[in-house]
């Protein structure tokens, strides 16, 4: 609790003071689990640390330029998440254009990736019950997958969420129903 | 797998991510050159201590946004509608306090002045309503005074005081019959009132005749009759009350009253005979030609007209005192009806017997220089004066005129 006033705190300074130490602060906060939440879509460290950089510096110019922000996190996994589409847009067009093998090309379906490569995923893969998880996620369809990955990985509130896709949080709440649904169905939970 | 157990295997998704740390390298380079960046670009522009719109997003962004918007924004909102509301009829109130006719905040204090009448009338009743008009109908008589070389706006003002005059009277009317508790209150407290009126008339009356105005004068004399009707009405209000035997009123007070009006009204009646006089004795005075003895009657005759009522208003005066002696009360209050009209007549006519005399006055000033008989000079003489046909004697107690 006491962080979260902090962490108002510095994003009040930096959107009415443009502090960039109070800014700093924020980064601080957040560099690493958005670095692990790029990482894990993109599979690759030079991107995630490009990709994070630059999320940094685009959360710094939309709060500055935006008064209506009430999460910081939420603009920032909003911020990274859109980074994360347009380099897979990329990667896309430039594999139709190039034609780069088809080892390097990137599925559609991305998050499927969650467990093919990196040393995190690797590290999951060693745990059964996480496997059968991921294989479970993997299986769920786009927009439940992103909302369980959200809430229970990265431990995003609804409303934070509801923030970062775009949607009331009322939507949230019942795709999130929805998915641990389906994901109990797959995973034949009772 | 249970449900517990998929939830505990989401989470731990979490932990087993966290073995994928940044680079420290990066994390510092990257912080390194958004310090840098920021302090380049941002160049932080001074922002002001407090604002609204800071600190509606301090709100914003330390409640949660289900407050703000259910509780915190309804609250914000009323209390800048009412302190708009509020602070801006407290500016009104405040600029037009001292505002007269003509001023952009006239009307306001006017609107104020008549709602809290209204407001004053429906929740504590007739008598502090009519005290609260009294009290502003001072207010219009000093408004007459400050803009009183301006007619109109000094007609706009006595005819305002006119108007909350004869309100009152209709009041003290209405209630004579219905409340005569209430009445007495009221008449009583327009008693006091009236004596202060009379005053501020007396002034205008004077810088009125400064300004040179007739009809501004004609329009103070008018109110001035209007606070006689309202002494008339008092006493009415007093006679009615004792006739009905309640206790509003003893016959004490009624008697310190009508004493207290009789002596007014001797001491208006001996000033307008003085003043009479004084304008006859002038136009006695002065050094008229023959063929403006005609002007002379002007003054004569009201003059006399003036003394006889006097005299009359005297012999009613005395007559009244005598009904006191006797201890009829009520007859002698009732008098004060007759008297008051009387003595208004009496002092409004010596009043135009002195400009006339005024008139006269003037004239022959003007008439002088081109009397002197053929020399070329016009060196006005004293001897000029001796050539005055005095004819006209009128002595100050019978008038009595030869032409």
């Amino acid at each position: 609790m006491k962080d979260a006033i902090k962490e108002k705190y510095w994003l009040y300074r930096a959107q009415t003071r443009k502090d960039p130490q109070a800014y700093a602060q924020l980064y601080d906060t957040y560099v690493t689990s958005i670095y692990r939440f790029v990482y894990f879509k993109v599979n690759s460290h030079e991107d995630a640390e490009d990709l994070t950089a630059d999320v940094f510096l685009k959360a710094w110019n939309y709060i500055t330029e935006h008064t209506d922000v009430r999460s910081f996190r939420a603009v920032i996994y909003r911020i990274a998440r859109n980074l994360v589409i347009d380099l897979y847009r990329r990667r896309a067009s430039r594999n139709e254009v190039t034609g780069f093998p088809d080892e390097d090309e990137l599925p559609d379906d991305h998050l499927t990736h969650l467990s093919d490569k990196g040393v995190g995923v690797k590290k999951i893969e060693t745990a059964h019950d996480h496997k059968q998880v991921l294989d479970a996620i993997a299986q769920l369809k786009e927009e439940y997958r992103e909302v369980v990955l959200f809430r229970y990985v990265d431990g995003l509130s609804a409303t934070e969420v509801a923030e970062i896709l775009g949607k009331s949080s009322v939507d949230v709440r019942v795709t999130t129903h929805r998915a641990m649904k389906a994901l109990r169905k797959i995973l034949k939970v009772e | 797998m249970t449900r517990r157990q998929l939830r505990h295997n989401l989470h731990q998704l979490n932990d087993v991510r966290g073995n994928i740390n940044p680079r420290a390298a990066f994390v510092h380079a990257t912080r390194e050159h958004l310090l840098s960046t920021l302090s380049n670009t941002g160049s932080t522009p001074r922002v002001r201590m407090f604002s609204f719109a800071n600190m509606w997003l301090l709100l914003s962004i330390f409640i949660p946004p289900r407050t703000v918007y259910a509780v915190v924004r309804p609250i914000v909102l009323m209390g800048v509608a009412f302190g708009i509301a509020t602070g801006s009829w407290v500016t009104g109130a405040f600029a037009s306090l001292n505002s007269v006719p003509g001023d952009v905040w006239y009307p306001v204090k006017i609107g104020i002045e008549n709602t809290t009448v209204a407001v004053v009338g429906a929740t504590q009743g007739t008598s502090a309503k009519t005290q609260l008009q009294a009290e502003y109908a001072t207010r219009r008589l000093d408004e007459a005074q400050k803009v009183i070389a301006e007619p109109e706006k000094a007609m706009e003002a006595v005819q305002r005081f006119k108007d909350s005059m004869t309100e009152v009277n209709a009041t003290l009317e209405h209630l004579k019959n219905s409340d005569s508790v209430t009445a007495v209150d009221i008449a009583k407290s327009m008693d006091v009132h009236a004596t202060r009126y009379l005053v501020q008339i007396d002034q205008a009356k004077v810088l009125a005749e400064v300004a040179g105005d007739d009809s501004v004068k004609d329009a103070v004399i008018a109110a001035e009759a209007a606070v006689g009707v309202t002494s008339v009405k008092t006493v009415e209000v007093y006679v009615d009350s004792l006739a009905k035997g309640n206790d509003a009123i003893s016959k004490d007070e009624v008697r310190q009253i009508v004493d207290k009006k009789l002596l007014e009204i001797e001491s208006k009646v001996a000033g307008a005979t003085e003043d009479v006089n004084g304008a006859v004795k002038s136009v006695q005075a002065s050094p008229l030609q023959p063929s403006m003895v005609a002007e002379k009657s002007k003054v004569i005759a009201p003059a006399m007209q003036v003394q006889r009522k006097s005299e009359e208003v005297r012999e009613v005066v005395a007559k009244t005192k005598v009904l006191l002696e006797e201890d009829n009360v009520a007859a002698a209050a009732l008098q004060i009806r007759v008297l008051g009209p009387a003595t208004m007549e009496v002092t409004a006519q010596a009043k135009i017997v002195q400009q006339a005399a005024m008139d006269v006055d003037a004239a022959a000033k003007l008439a002088v220089p081109l009397t002197p008989v053929t020399t070329k000079s016009i060196e006005i003489t004293p001897a000029a004066s001796t050539t005055v046909s005095s004819t006209i004697q009128i002595p100050s107690t019978t008038p009595n005129v030869q032409e």
